[in-house]
């Protein structure tokens, strides 16, 4: 059996003391080398998964594990180094800084993490041969992309620099939070081959949630976490296109 | 992580926000050149001021208030309530510790400017500034009974060379009507810029002052008797009475002793002054001023804070998203702190160069019209020990002030997790 990347036990979470439980997941589980892909409706809690995941937010009850490394028990600002150190992040949008240049967007979290910028150097020769390398498996131009600013960029090229940036330095487990619902079909397919790849070459575990099923056979395993999450969310509605 | 990171992400940050960024920092700069700038003018000032007579040890007058006595012999504002008589003045100059004495008589005016009667040694014992000597722009002092030395402003103001007739009015209205014209003066000398009341004096010798006044009698001319310049110059005038006397001592020590003796003086009632310690009197008499610029320094410098705290502030709520990534690839809530610190402490700073340069720049511009309009001869030298004492301060002032945002940045970056919705 490979080891646990993430692991959630009888996790509570609320955002405010006031509201209603976001998230009651008595299990979850992801293993090293999985590409797992976790579905549900807009405002079931995808995010906020996520949040607790990345050691963003602590949830009032339960444990959640990262690398065998209990979150709750790290001093918050180790928890933000562990993560710069270990997880690899790709928003929906909008997940460059503007006024870095790509180069600098994608070495950002060498910037946060010693570790990460060790890798990067012992795999790549040095930083900007990594980013240089990534941008080339990400089939972007590094010399005629890597000093523009990131407006000029495209939704789909700023999309593959932000993977390239969740990637950089080889970090143990890659979150993704619908990176492709702002990309066109096959501009989606293109990216997730791109992902898969790089992930498949680290080794490392892809948590990957979307409201859209059509990607799912993709994945190595799926789950859905209103089957996985006990607390009662507000009704779906209508589901909308974010 | 170290600092420097986060300065260059400062920087770069401040960099993409250009327009809004650089309209707040012209306005800090401007807030801080106006605080640098009135302290530079109140310090120069003040330093004029405690130097307008630093030549002399003793002031010696009629007794009244040791204000009035400096207000009317250095400054030649108001009057005398009385003189010294010509006796004691000797008495006084011939005391064991007196170096050397200047004998003044005030009383007559040219058009506007005061007509100071003295002796030669004027030009020679008065001191102004750091000790510095008058100086003549052209001519020489007086030599004949009738010559005359102008002080600078008089010269500018009056267009007077050296050689052009001069008519000293009765008395100190400006349109004298009753003027000594049957007696003419001849400018032998003009003076050059010392940015004390001496600009603004006509000299001539103490016994022209008797000269001019032989022919009159309680303030109007003897109807019927008129002398003439060239019968007066055979005539011999020795001054009855005399409105101050500048004293030099032989020794610092010897100016308090002296002092003591004249303020006892037996035979008519007189007044001795320290001229610095009469100076520093008048000058913390205008002290509630000065407390009023420092007050008006701190909101000026409070408002060019405010400013840019505002701008800060205002800017976060775009700057949501940014944060949040900065905190999803590990940037902690510190150096979101230290970000937005970093972005009030450059913004100060650069402020801070900018002032300077402005400040310069106005002074390059205001230093001719300070001194031509009101004597206060503005040095332009590199920045003193206090104006980056008060620079440093302002700086830091900036920093802390910063503070406010940067702890914003990071309660909302916290409370918005890794994904901001918009
Ligand atoms: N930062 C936050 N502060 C307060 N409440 C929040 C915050 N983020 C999410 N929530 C609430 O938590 C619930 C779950 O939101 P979440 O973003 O996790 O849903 P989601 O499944 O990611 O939805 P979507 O598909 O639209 O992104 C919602 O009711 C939302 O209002
Ligand atoms: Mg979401």
């Amino acid at each position: 059996m490979p080891p646990s990347v993430v692991q959630l036990s009888d996790v509570k979470f609320r955002w405010r003391p006031e509201n209603p439980l976001t998230l009651d997941v008595p299990g979850f589980e992801l293993t090293a080398g999985e590409c797992l892909f976790v579905y549900g409706p807009s405002g079931s809690g995808k995010t906020t998964l996520l949040n607790l995941v990345a050691g963003v937010a602590n949830p009032e009850h339960g444990e959640v594990r990262v690398l065998d490394q209990s979150l709750a028990q790290l001093p918050t600002a180790h928890r933000d180094a562990f993560r710069s150190d270990h997880i690899g992040l790709i928003f929906q949008m909008f997940n460059l800084v503007p006024y870095l240049s790509v180069v600098e967007n994608i070495l950002l979290p060498c910037r946060f993490s010693a570790r990460r910028r060790d890798r990067a150097v012992a795999n790549d020769g040095s930083l900007d041969a990594g980013a240089s390398r990534l941008l080339g498996d990400l089939e972007l131009d590094f010399a005629g992309l890597g000093s523009r600013t990131v407006s000029e960029l495209s939704v789909g090229q700023q999309q593959r620099v932000a993977a390239a940036r969740a990637l950089i330095g080889a970090p143990e487990l890659i979150i993704a939070d619908e990176p492709t619902s702002s990309l066109d079909a096959d501009v989606q397919q293109a990216f997730l081959d791109l992902l898969f790849n790089e992930v498949k070459r680290t080794g490392a575990a892809l948590l990957f949630v979307s409201h859209d099923r059509r990607l799912e056979p993709r994945f190595t395993r799926s789950v859905s976490l209103t089957d996985i999450n006990n607390a009662v969310t507000p009704s779906p509605g209508p589901q909308l296109s974010p | 992580m170290s600092r420097a990171p986060i300065l260059s992400l400062a920087v770069k940050s401040l960099m993409n926000r250009r327009l809004t960024v650089g309209l707040t920092l012209f306005a800090l700069a401007v807030s801080m050149m106006l605080v640098l700038g009135v302290e530079k003018v109140r310090g120069e000032a003040k330093l004029s001021f405690a130097n307008t007579i630093s030549g002399a040890d003793l002031i010696v007058g009629a007794r009244s208030g040791s204000i009035q006595l400096l207000l009317y012999s250095v400054f030649r504002i108001g009057n005398a309530t009385n003189n010294i008589s010509w006796k004691s003045y000797q008495q006084i100059a011939a005391r064991p510790g007196v170096a050397w004495t200047v004998p003044m008589s005030l009383g007559d005016s040219h058009r506007g400017f005061r007509v100071l009667g003295t002796t030669g040694d004027f030009f020679w014992h008065y001191r102004h500034g750091r000790k510095r000597n008058l100086k003549f722009s052209g001519g020489k002092p007086f030599n004949d009974l009738f010559d005359a030395v102008v002080g600078s402003d008089v010269a500018k103001a009056l267009g007077y060379n050296v050689g052009d007739a001069v008519v000293v009015a009765h008395g100190l209205g400006r349109e004298g009507f009753k003027t000594h014209s049957d007696k003419p003066f001849k400018v032998s000398g003009v003076l050059a810029k010392t940015g004390t009341p001496v600009d603004r004096t006509v000299f001539v010798s103490l016994e022209a002052i008797e000269a001019i006044h032989v022919d009159w009698q309680s303030g109007s001319p003897i109807p019927g008797m008129s002398i003439g310049a060239d019968k007066v110059r055979q005539m011999k005038f020795t001054p009855k009475a005399i409105t101050a006397v500048l004293v030099g001592t032989k020794s610092r020590f010897g100016a308090f002793g002296l002092q003591r003796s004249i303020n006892e003086f037996p035979a008519e009632p007189l007044l001795a002054i320290l001229p610095g310690v009469a100076l520093q009197e008048l000058w913390d008499l205008m002290g509630t001023a000065e407390l009023a610029l420092s007050v008006i320094s701190v909101f000026v410098i409070a408002a060019g804070l405010l400013g840019m705290v505002t701008m800060l502030l205002a800017g976060l709520n775009e700057r949501r998203r940014e944060l949040a990534i900065l905190r999803s690839v590990g940037a902690q809530p510190r150096h979101l702190f230290a970000l937005l610190a970093a972005e009030a402490g450059t913004l100060s700073v650069a402020a801070a160069g900018a002032a300077l340069a402005l400040l310069y720049g106005v002074f390059l511009i205001a230093q001719p019209i300070l001194d031509a309009e009101f004597g206060l001869f503005i040095e332009i030298t590199s920045p003193s020990r206090h104006d980056l004492t008060v620079l440093g301060m302002m700086i830091v002032a900036g920093t802390l002030a910063g503070f406010l945002p940067a702890w914003r940045a990071c309660r909302q970056a916290l409370a918005d997790g890794l994904i901001v919705r918009t």
